[in-house]
C-alpha cells in the first residue's frame, strides 16, 4: 500500500534517503544547541501589542458588502459540495466534493492562516449564515435571541472531538477494507449532518460562541492563524508581532486536546501504511479471529491505533512538562501543562506540511483544471475548457519534495523552541532555572521532530 | 555589541556545519549515474518478490507476474521497482473479467480468465504508484520509481 495513503492519493512520496535523514537529524541537534547558546533574556512574544494598518483599504475589504458577498459564495460552495456528492461521479478523484473539502480547504487554510491571519472567519459558511438568520430574526421580532450559557469548562473539547471525527471519516472509514477511497456520497451526507449539528449548536449557544469553541473548522484554522502577524480586532485590520498571538491561545480549556489531536491525526496518517502497518495488520487479524468482518476489523484496528497515537503524542508532551517540574516546583503540573501548550502549534503545522505538501501540490492541479471545468466528473460540462487536463506528476521532483518536507520540520522545530524559551523566561526570573527547565522541552521537541523525520524516511514494505 | 557578535558567529558556525555535513553526506551525482544507467539497453524493472535480476545480456528477461484469484492478489501485492527512464513490465492474470488501472500513469487495460495481460510502459513519473483492479478497487501491485 501507498505510504501516507489518502482518500485521493494515486501517488505516494518516495521515502527520504538515509543520508538525508542523517543530515536532517544532525541539523536538528545543531540548531537546538545554537538556540540554547544564543538565547535571549527578555520575553519577546508575550506582548500582545497590535497596530492598525491600511485603514482605507480595509474600509473596502472589510466592508459589510464584501462580507455578505463572501458569505454567499461560501454558502454556495457548501451547497455545491452536497450537490456534487450526490449527483457527481462515484470516482473520488474526479468529483469536486472530495478534493475541495479534504485538500483545498482542509490543507489550504492552515498554511494560509499561519501567514495571513484568520482567513476562514469571514468565509465560514455556517457562521455567516447563522449571523444572517440571527440578524433577520432580530429585525422581525425586534429583540435579540436568548442563548444558553456555553459551559466554559468544555472549552475547545467539542472542536477536538469534531477534528477526530472528520479525520476518522477520511482515513479510517473511507479507506478501510475493500473501498480505496471515501465516496463522494458519504461526503455529501456528512456535510448535511455536520451543518445541521453546527446550526443547532449555534442556535443554542450563539453563533460567535460556537464558532470560537465548537465549530471544528473555525477553531482548527484559527489555531494556525495565531502564528500570523495580522489580526482583525474590533473590526479593524492590524499588525502584531508574528507568533505573539500564540501566547494567550491556550488559556481556554481543551486547547491541549485540540493541538495534540492535530499532531496525532497527521502522525497516524503517516504511520498507518509505514511504521505501524504491520502492527495494524496483526490487530486486524486478531479482530477477524473474533468474528468481525473485514471492513469492521480494519476500521476497528485503525481506530484503536489512532487512539494509541493520540495518547502517545500527549504522553511525549506531558513527559516534557513532568521533567520541567523536576527542575523547579514553583508551578503546578496543570499550570505548566497549559502554559506550554501553544509551543505545539508550529509542530502541528510542520507535520501537516511535511505529510501533505505533495498531495496538495498535485491535487490542486486537478482542482484548478478538470475539477473546475467538470466538477461532477461526468464529462457533461467543460466550463473553462480544462476538463481534459490531467495532473502533471513530473511538475516537481522528489528532491524538491524532500527539501520542503525537511525544511518544514526544521522550521517548526525552531519556532517551537523559540516559543518555549520565551515562555520559560517569562515564568522564571532566574535565567539559569529557565534554561535548565528548557532542556526538557528541547528533548521533547527533538522527539517530535525525529518522529516526523522517521515517518518520512520509513521505507514502505 | 558583544552578545550580538557571539550570536552571529554561532549562526555562521551552524550554517557552515550544516552545509559541510550536507556536502559530505550527499552522494555525488557521478555515483548515482553509475548505479542507475545502463546506456542504451532496455532494462526491465526487477521484482523484489521474485528476486529476478534484470540482466542486460539476457535476451528475454523474466517478467514479474501477479495473479488475481478469489478477489485478491495471490501471494500479496507485487512490488515493482524501477529507475526513471527504465521500462516497466509486468504480467497480470485474473480469474475474473476486470479492468487493470495504473494510477498516476492512468493506464487502463482489460484482463479476464485465460486472457493474461502484459503491461509495458516507460517509467517516466517518479514516486510510488498503485495498480488496482478498478471494479473492486483492490490493489494488486505497487510501482516504486526512483529518480
Amino acid at each position: 500500500m501507498i505510504p501516507f495513503a489518502h482518500a485521493l492519493a494515486s501517488r505516494g512520496d518516495l521515502p527520504i534517503p538515509g543520508w538525508l535523514f542523517g543530515w536532517a537529524a544532525s541539523i536538528v541537534l545543531v540548531v537546538s544547541f545554537f538556540a540554547l547558546a544564543t538565547a535571549w533574556r527578555k520575553p519577546k512574544f508575550e506582548n500582545r501589542e497590535w497596530r492598525e494598518i491600511l485603514p482605507r483599504a480595509w474600509r473596502v475589504i472589510g466592508s459589510r458588502a464584501v462580507e455578505i458577498l463572501l458569505g454567499l459564495i461560501s454558502l454556495g460552495l457548501l451547497g455545491f459540495v452536497v450537490y456534487a456528492g450526490f449527483e457527481g461521479t462515484e470516482a473520488a478523484d474526479r468529483n469536486f466534493a472530495l478534493t475541495f473539502v479534504y485538500v483545498t480547504v482542509w490543507l489550504g487554510f492552515p498554511v494560509l492562516s499561519a501567514f495571513l491571519g484568520d482567513l476562514f472567519r469571514p468565509v465560514n459558511p455556517w457562521r455567516q449564515s447563522g449571523r444572517a438568520v440571527g440578524f433577520a430574526i432580530g429585525k422581525l421580532t425586534g429583540k435579540t435571541l436568548p442563548h444558553f450559557r456555553y459551559p466554559e469548562e468544555l472549552g475547545r473539547w467539542p472542536a477536538a472531538a469534531g477534528l477526530v471525527a472528520f479525520v476518522w471519516l477520511e482515513i479510517i472509514y473511507g479507506t478501510a477494507g475493500t473501498s480505496v477511497s471515501l465516496s463522494p456520497e458519504v461526503v455529501a451526507n456528512a456535510t448535511i449532518l455536520y451543518s445541521a449539528y453546527t446550526w443547532l449548536m449555534m442556535a443554542l449557544f450563539g453563533v460567535e460562541k460556537w464558532s470560537q469553541r465548537g465549530e471544528m473548522f473555525s477553531v482548527y484554522f484559527h489555531m494556525f492563524s495565531t502564528l500570523a502577524a495580522f489580526e482583525v480586532r474590533e473590526g479593524k485590520l492590524g499588525r502584531r508581532k508574528a507568533l505573539s498571538g500564540t501566547t494567550s491561545w491556550a488559556n481556554t480549556p481543551g486547547s491541549l486536546a485540540l493541538v495534540v489531536t492535530a499532531i496525532g491525526v497527521t502522525t497516524f496518517d503517516g504511520a498507518q501504511e509505514g511504521a505501524l502497518a504491520n502492527a495494524i495488520n496483526w490487530q486486524v487479524d486478531r479482530l477477524a479471529d473474533l468474528g468481525a468482518g473485514v471492513t469492521t476489523a480494519v476500521r476497528g484496528a485503525d481506530t484503536l491505533f489512532l487512539a494509541l497515537v493520540l495518547l502517545g503524542v500527549a504522553a511525549i508532551y506531558l513527559t516534557g512538562i513532568w521533567g520541567m517540574r523536576t527542575v523547579d516546583l514553583k508551578f503546578e503540573f496543570s499550570d505548566l501543562r497549559q502554559k506550554f501548550t501553544h509551543t505545539l502549534i508550529p509542530i502541528a503545522l510542520a507535520y501537516l506540511v511535511a505529510h501533505y505538501f505533495s498531495l496538495f501540490f498535485f491535487q490542486e492541479q486537478a482542482q484548478f483544471t478538470f475539477l473546475l471545468s467538470d466538477p461532477l466528473g461526468t464529462g457533461s460540462t467543460n466550463l473553462f475548457g480544462t476538463a481534459n487536463y490531467g495532473i502533471d506528476y513530473n511538475a516537481i521532483g522528489p528532491e524538491a519534495i524532500w527539501y520542503i518536507q525537511l525544511g518544514s520540520l526544521l522550521a517548526g522545530h525552531l519556532v517551537a523552541l523559540t516559543l518555549a524559551h520565551d515562555r520559560a523566561i517569562s515564568l522564571w526570573s532566574d535565567i539559569r532555572v529557565a534554561t535548565r527547565s528548557q532542556y526538557w522541552m528541547l528533548a521533547m521537541m527533538v522527539c517530535f521532530t525525529s518522529l516526523g523525520l522517521f515517518l518520512l524516511s520509513f521505507a514502505n514494505e | 555589541m558583544n552578545s550580538n557578535r557571539t550570536r552571529l558567529l554561532a549562526l555562521l558556525a551552524v550554517v557552515v556545519v550544516a552545509a559541510g555535513l550536507f556536502l559530505v553526506l550527499k552522494p555525488s551525482d557521478d555515483k548515482k549515474d553509475d548505479s542507475t544507467s545502463s546506456a542504451g539497453t532496455e532494462k526491465v524493472a526487477s521484482s523484489t518478490e521474485q528476486t529476478v535480476e534484470a540482466k542486460t545480456e539476457k535476451p528475454k528477461p523474466d517478467i514479474p507476474e501477479v495473479s488475481f484469484e478469489n478477489g485478491e492478489p495471490a501471494g500479496g501485492e507485487l512490488k515493482v521497482e524501477a529507475s526513471k527512464g527504465d521500462t516497466i513490465a509486468f504480467k497480470v492474470r485474473s480469474d475474473v473479467s476486470e479492468e487493470i488501472h495504473v494510477h498516476g500513469y492512468d493506464i487502463s487495460r482489460e484482463v479476464g480468465p485465460g486472457k493474461p495481460v502484459t503491461l509495458r510502459f516507460p517509467a517516466d513519473l517518479v514516486g510510488i504508484y498503485e495498480v488496482e483492479m478498478e471494479g473492486g478497487g483492490i490493489p494488486i501491485a505497487e510501482l516504486e520509481i526512483t529518480p
